[in-house]
Formats: structure tokens, sequence, C-alpha cells
């Protein structure tokens, strides 16, 4: 005799065969690089945006684009440069005749109003161009002209970044670095990765990719089945414990934050920890979140939330330090 | 659960009950007194016993907080917790319901007696710190316990004045002056050595020794002239034809001879005036004398200058002075007297040295541990032989040797610094001029060693806060904010 599973229960099995099919195609394109893959698929799944840092030539581009085609939604790209300016970006006004001759203002959508935005080298555009994104980031519609234009759902911007020390960037300003969900460090692949990137990409024949989501309800419908996962209050006070402890002024810091943090993380902060640790729940085939759940996602959501004093950038302390002492502390 | 709980208590208790203890037991052996005991250890034991039951008690843990521990402990993922939790929900969603049968399935199958096995408290080793030092202690306690009884004494203090007392009462029978003035000082020392708190008695003891000692060898010089001062008179003596006769006396060792025939020589001048100025060479002589020597003859010459004849007439009465101490130590009292200062001198030097050696006859103090002390802190001069034998023997000495010392500068204090602020000399370049035209200038710059006259740290700690507070500005364009940073990286003194 078999039971026959509730709805929640199917619309949970639904998430978890979505995901790891996303990621089955993604890794038909991208070799190795699994925690990248993951963190990006979270944070879509999560409503968040992604910055990916690494420096050229390690597939971020690449992991992106195949994303787009692999969910089947509206995707563009924008190259960052240093002359781009806002309105390549979200759009402008512009003086269109109609066929009765009069003359009037209309909006000429920009690349922003896509579902996947691939902001390319974000750090490579001038703070005024980066900015362009922050409306766009937090609320989903952009303001043109005095008037608000809504960008359709789901929403997702995944910039990439070359490491700050390389000549010729700007670096992002905190309001904009918080608006992202990860910020995942792209790492160098290792001889065997090599191997297998050499031989794929060298062939005759490029893998093709098969494509999952067709439907962008599909993903929305997704999203609210993570947001139902519970979790106790306990698991939450680890979450807000943690942020609190990368804050040097409160109680709660740990010894490090005090020592080299000028700025802790933020609110948003302790919201991907709880949105991320659901995800990860889930994908464990479990229905609550655990408190090492928080602690795995802590690294990714918290690293460029925490804003190094001058001590700690001297001695060459990493935010990832940091949070490592904080998880290890307790 | 519970036991596991009340384990690490009780270490932490007896951790805590031994910490103190153990400073009161240092406490308590640096004022030399006996710490401990079976009955204090059982009682601390006990004490802690209680506490830890107390604490578990008062501190049970509720069952949220038993399915954390396990949770922790056992590594389920939280499931106790969430278990408990969503159980006593009253509306549970569906999937927190989902959530509950999940952990429940895990939990029935899930062996919790594994992972709430009883295991050793991790404080527990350090336990061994305060158990080992507090054996110490104890060892350390009864040793010197045996070392007092056998002594039959409490402290080095009272030992001192017990032997005071012997040595006054010994002097009080004696009839010499000299004998009572001492006792008499003693007992004052006594007297003095009760007003003080018990730590402070050892020094005083060896400082009263040492006033003592210093008292009883001046009053052993005061009552004879030495046969060297004698012989010095006489060659004063000799300088003048008026007084060889009273000189060629003393060289015979007739000292009341030759204060006659002085005496009679002053009798001659006040007759003939002329004859003074003969005694003048004399009394050069014997001012000479008079700052060489040190004896009786001379300090009663030191005290006449005025001219020859009182010069002559204070020698003549120094000579029938010397002349009737010699005579009164000949006498047997005046010899006992004397011997009995000697003993007292040395008995008080044994004393002070820790060894009274074989005349006082308490051997049991030889090799009392407190003896390097007592040499350490004593001040007295060198006794009347030239120098203590354990004063040569204990106390490391040396003399300097005739090259410098490796890695040290001559100057004690380390070699003379250059003051922040003062302006180091010019410096100038030399240079060969071509054949060509030239142009002089003079450029005024830092020179070679030139010192600033602030640090270099408090400068960069005192600009640090303005030049981040400028980096924080908006005006200052996003891009740039990292080089003006990694700017102030490099420039930033080292650790």
């Amino acid at each position: 005799m078999t039971t026959v599973p509730s709805p929640i229960e199917s619309e949970v099995e639904l998430f978890k065969t979505t995901f790891l099919r996303i990621r089955e195609e993604l890794g038909k394109m991208i070799v190795g690089q699994q925690e990248i893959i993951d963190g990006v698929l979270t944070a879509f799944f999560a409503g968040g945006h992604v910055l990916l840092e690494g420096v050229p030539g390690l597939g971020k581009t690449m992991l992106v684009r195949t994303l787009a085609e692999v969910i089947d939604l509206k995707f563009s790209r924008v190259q960052f440069t240093p002359d781009l300016m806002p309105a390549d970006i979200v759009g402008t006004n512009i003086i269109m005749e109609d066929q009765s001759g009069q003359k009037e203002f209309r909006f000429q959508a920009g690349p922003i109003f896509a579902n996947i935005l691939l902001a390319d080298e974000i750090n490579r555009a001038t703070p005024k161009t980066q900015s362009a994104l922050l409306e766009a980031m937090q609320e989903h519609h952009v303001t043109v002209g005095g008037r608000k234009h809504v960008i359709e759902e789901p929403f997702l911007v995944l910039a990439t970044q070359n490491p700050l020390e390389m000549e010729g960037t700007y670096p992002l300003p905190e309001a904009q670095l918080d608006r992202f969900f990860f910020k995942l460090k792209v790492l160098y692949p290792n001889a065997g990765e090599l191997h297998s990137i050499v031989g794929r990409t060298t062939s005759e024949t490029a893998p093709a990719v098969e494509r999952i989501v067709r439907h962008r309800e599909e993903i929305i419908q997704l999203r609210k089945v993570v947001r139902q996962v519970p979790l106790t209050r306990e698991v939450q006070s680890r979450a807000i414990d943690i942020v609190l402890a990368t804050h040097p002024d409160t109680a709660q810091a740990s010894p490090l934050a005090k020592k080299y943090v000028r700025y802790g993380a933020s609110p948003r902060g302790a919201q991907t920890l709880i949105l991320a640790g659901k995800i990860f729940a889930l994908l464990d085939n479990r229905y609550h979140v655990a408190r090492a759940d928080i602690d795995k996602a802590a690294l990714a959501a918290l690293r460029h939330r925490i804003i190094l004093n001058f001590e700690g950038e001297a001695e060459g302390r990493t935010s990832d330090e940091i949070i490592s002492g904080i998880l290890a502390a307790d | 659960m519970m036991g596991q709980f009340f384990m690490e208590r009780l270490v932490i208790c007896s951790l805590a009950f031994a910490g103190g203890v153990l400073v009161v037991a240092a406490v308590n052996a640096a004022r030399g007194i006996v710490l401990f005991n079976t009955g204090l250890a059982a009682g601390l034991l006990l004490a802690a016993l209680a506490f830890a039951v107390a604490w578990t008690w008062l501190k049970r843990p509720t069952l949220e907080r038993t399915a954390i521990y396990v949770d922790t402990t056992a590594g389920t993922r939280d499931r106790f917790l969430t278990a408990y939790v969503f159980s006593i929900s009253a509306m549970p969603t569906p999937l927190e319901t989902l959530a509950m049968r999940e952990c429940a399935a895990f939990i029935a199958a899930f062996d919790v007696k594994a992972c709430t096995r009883f295991h050793f408290p991790r404080l527990l080793p350090w336990l061994l710190v305060p158990v080992t030092a507090l054996c110490l202690f104890a060892l350390h306690s009864m040793a010197r316990k045996s070392s007092a009884e056998s002594a039959g004494v409490n402290t080095v203090g009272d030992q001192q004045k017990k032997e005071f007392e012997k040595i006054a009462q010994t002097l009080d029978q004696a009839k010499s002056d000299n004998l009572k003035k001492i006792a008499d000082e003693i007992r004052n020392a006594e007297k003095r050595m009760d007003a003080l708190k018990p730590d402070e008695t050892t020094k005083a003891a060896l400082q009263e020794m040492s006033s003592l000692e210093n008292m009883i060898e001046d009053m052993l010089k005061s009552q004879k002239s030495s046969p060297e001062e004698l012989a010095a008179v006489s060659e004063a003596l000799k300088q003048s034809e008026l007084t060889r006769e009273a000189a060629s006396a003393l060289e015979n060792g007739k000292t009341d001879e030759a204060a006659a025939k002085l005496e009679k020589l002053l009798q001659q001048q006040k007759e003939n005036p002329q004859l003074d100025k003969a005694g003048q060479a004399v009394q050069q002589a014997l001012a000479q004398l008079a700052e060489n020597q040190k004896g009786e003859i001379s300090k009663e010459l030191q005290q006449s200058s005025a001219s020859g004849s009182q010069a002559l007439q204070r020698l003549a009465e120094a000579l029938r002075k010397a002349a009737g101490n010699a005579q009164q130590q000949n006498d047997t009292a005046g010899s006992k007297s004397q011997e009995t200062m000697r003993n007292i001198l040395s008995e008080l030097q044994a004393m002070k040295y820790g060894s009274l050696g074989s005349q006082a006859g308490s051997d049991s103090r030889q090799g009392d541990a407190s003896a390097p002390k007592m040499i350490m802190q004593s001040t007295a001069p060198q006794s009347a032989q030239g120098q203590s034998p354990l004063v040569s023997t204990s106390v490391p000495g040396g003399t300097h040797g005739e090259h410098d010392d490796t890695g040290t500068t001559k100057d004690p204090y380390g070699a003379p610094q250059k003051k922040s602020g003062v302006a180091p000399p010019p410096v100038q370049l030399n240079g060969a001029s071509g054949e060509g035209q030239s142009l002089h200038d003079f450029m005024t710059a830092a020179g070679d060693h030139s010192q600033s006259s602030l640090q270099y740290r408090q400068l960069y700690n005192s600009m640090l806060p303005a030049a981040e507070e400028a980096v924080m500005q908006e005006n200052i364009p996003l891009g740039s904010r990292f080089y003006i940073k990694r700017y102030f990286e490099n420039i930033r003194p080292k650790e």
C-alpha cells in the first residue's frame, strides 16, 4: 500500500527535482565549480542576486549564460565599461512620432528589463552607473522621468567582477554590495578539471543543454515553497547571533570583529542566512532548517557585508577569516 | 544526561575551590604558616560536591535545552529540537507537520543512547594542576614543620631574641662597667625587637647585632694603644734633642718613664721660654702622627694643636693614660672583661652568620636554611679579623676583568642616545666640478641621520582617524578610495 503524497509534499519534491536537474544541466557546460553552481541556484530560488568574483577566464559568464538557457527566461547581458551610462542600462525616454504626426516621449526599456541580467565585469563601470542597479535590484522596478517601470518576475542579477587589486576597477559601494544575496568566489580549476575544460571546448561539437523550466510561473511557485520551510526560534537565533557577532560595537561581537571590523553585516545578512538555510534543508531531504544550514550559508552570505577597518586591511585579514572565527567560537 | 551535567559542574566547582585554596596556600606558604591537612581537603571536596549538586538541581535543563544538547552532541541536525518545538505548536503548518514526521522517523531509527553515553568532562585534566600544586605545597609545609620542630623554635627572630637574653643574663653578673653597658644595650635591643612585627624581627635582629658588634669593637680599641702607635710617637719625639730621652724610654717599653721625662721637660719650658722653639719640631711630627694613626694617643693629640708646649702636655697625659691602661690589662679583672667582650663579639658574629661555632654549643642550628638569607640581609661591616669566612665563601663576588664585555657598552646605562628634535650636524656632499660653467645653489634638505621630533607611530596613530574619515567621505571617487587605503596600509608602522 502506497501513501499518496500531500500537495505540499509534491511541491517540495518538485523543487528538489527541478533544482537537481538544473544543476545537472549546468554541470554539462561548467566543469567543477559545484559550490558556485549550487550558490547561484540557491540565490535564484531564494529571489536574490549573486556577485561572482574571480579572475577572467574561469567560466563566470558561461555559467550565467547557460543558466538562462536552461531556465528559458529572458536573458540580457551588459558589458560594463568605464563610459557606460545609467541610461544604457535602465533605458531612457525618447521622442517618437505617431501616425498622426504627433510627437511624444516614449520609454525605451534598457537591458535591465529581463529575467536574468548578466552584469559582466560590473566593477569596471563608474560608481554612478553601478548605482543605477540599486533600485532595480531591491525593488524590482526602475523610475525614469518620474514614471515607475516594473521589471518582470523572476528577476535575477548575476554580476561578475575581477578582484579589486586589478587595474581600472571601481569597487562596488557598500549599499550595492548589501543587495547581493551571495558573493561567490570562483576559484581556479585543478589539473583534472582543466583537462575536462580543454577537452570540451576544443572538440568539434559543443555540449547541448536541455531546457528544464519553460514557464516563469514555475519558478515563482517554487520560490513560494522555499519560503514555507519552517524553522525553530533557536535556529533563527543562530542566524541573528552570527550577524550580531560581526558588529564590533555589540556585546556579542567576536574578538576578531572587535579588532578588525569597521561595519558588520546588515539585517539583510540575517534574512539571507535564513532563506539560504531553507533551501539547504530541502536539498538535504529535510523539511526544517537546522543550525548547520545557517552555518553553511554564512560565508557566501556575509563576506561582502563585512567592511574591514584599516587595521584589518593592513594586516591582510579577510572577512572570511572573521566569519570562520565566529562560527568556530560556538 | 543529568549525570553528565552533574559531572561537568562538579569538575568546575572543584576547580574553583581548588583554585581558591591554592591562592590561600600560596599566601600562607609565603608567610610561613602551616597550610594543609587531610580534614581541610575532605571538607573542600564535600563543599564542591554540595555546590555541584545544588547547581545541577537549580539549573536543571528544560526539555528544549535537553533537545539542543542531544542535537549538538549527536549531530542530528536539530531534529530533536524541531520535533519538540513543532509538537507543542497549536496550529502546525503542513510543512511543520511534514518536518515533525520526518524528525520522528529519524529519531525512531536513531540510537540515542550511543550519543548520550557518559564521557569525561573536558575540564577534568585541568584538575591535575591545582591538585599537583597543593601536593607540592603540602610536602613543602611538612618539610618546614619538621625542620622547625627539630630546632625547637618557630622563627629566626625568636631564636635571636633567646640568644640575646642568654648573653644579657651572663653579663649581669659581671663587675665591669663596659660589660654592664653591653648588657643594658642588649636589653634595649630586645625591647626594640619586641615592638616590631614578626616578619620584621629577623632583619631587626641582624641590625641590632651589627650595632652591638660596632660598640664592642670600639670599647676594645679604646682600651689599648697599639705598639705601632707607640713606635710612631717615639719616632716623633726623636725630632728634637730635648725629647730624645723620652723617646728612648718609650722604645724600651717604659711608657710611664717617658711621660715623666716629658713632664719634666715641660717644667723646664716654663722656666725658660726659649726652649719652646725646640719643641715646635716635635709638635709638627706629632701633628702628622695624629693624622696617620687611629689609636688612643693619636685621638688625644688631635684635640690639641695650639702650640708645641700644649702638644707635649697632651702627649704626656696620653702616655700616662696608656701606661695606666697597660697596667689595668695586666690585672686579672680587666683581662677577663676583655676576654668576655671578645667572646660576646665572636658569638654575635656566629649568630649573625648562622653558625655559632664550637663555643656556644648550639650545633642544631648549623646548616640552618635561613643562614644564607641572613648573610644577604646583613649590613654590618667586616669582623675584627678582617673578613668573615662565611662572607668570603657564601656571597658571590669577583673583580672586574681587564677586557670589555662582548655585546655591551662601557657605559652601564647603555650607549648615549640622540634626543629627538635635536638638529643633526650639517652634512656637506662632495663632488668634482667639470670644466664648463657651473651654477651653485644651496638646497635645504634633511641630512643624514636626521630625526623627527615626533615618533612615527605616534604621528601615524594621530593621523589615522582623520584619514579614515576622509576616505569615507562621498566626495572622494569610489574608484580612488581603494588606492588611498592601500597607500595608508603601506605606510603603516610595523608592529
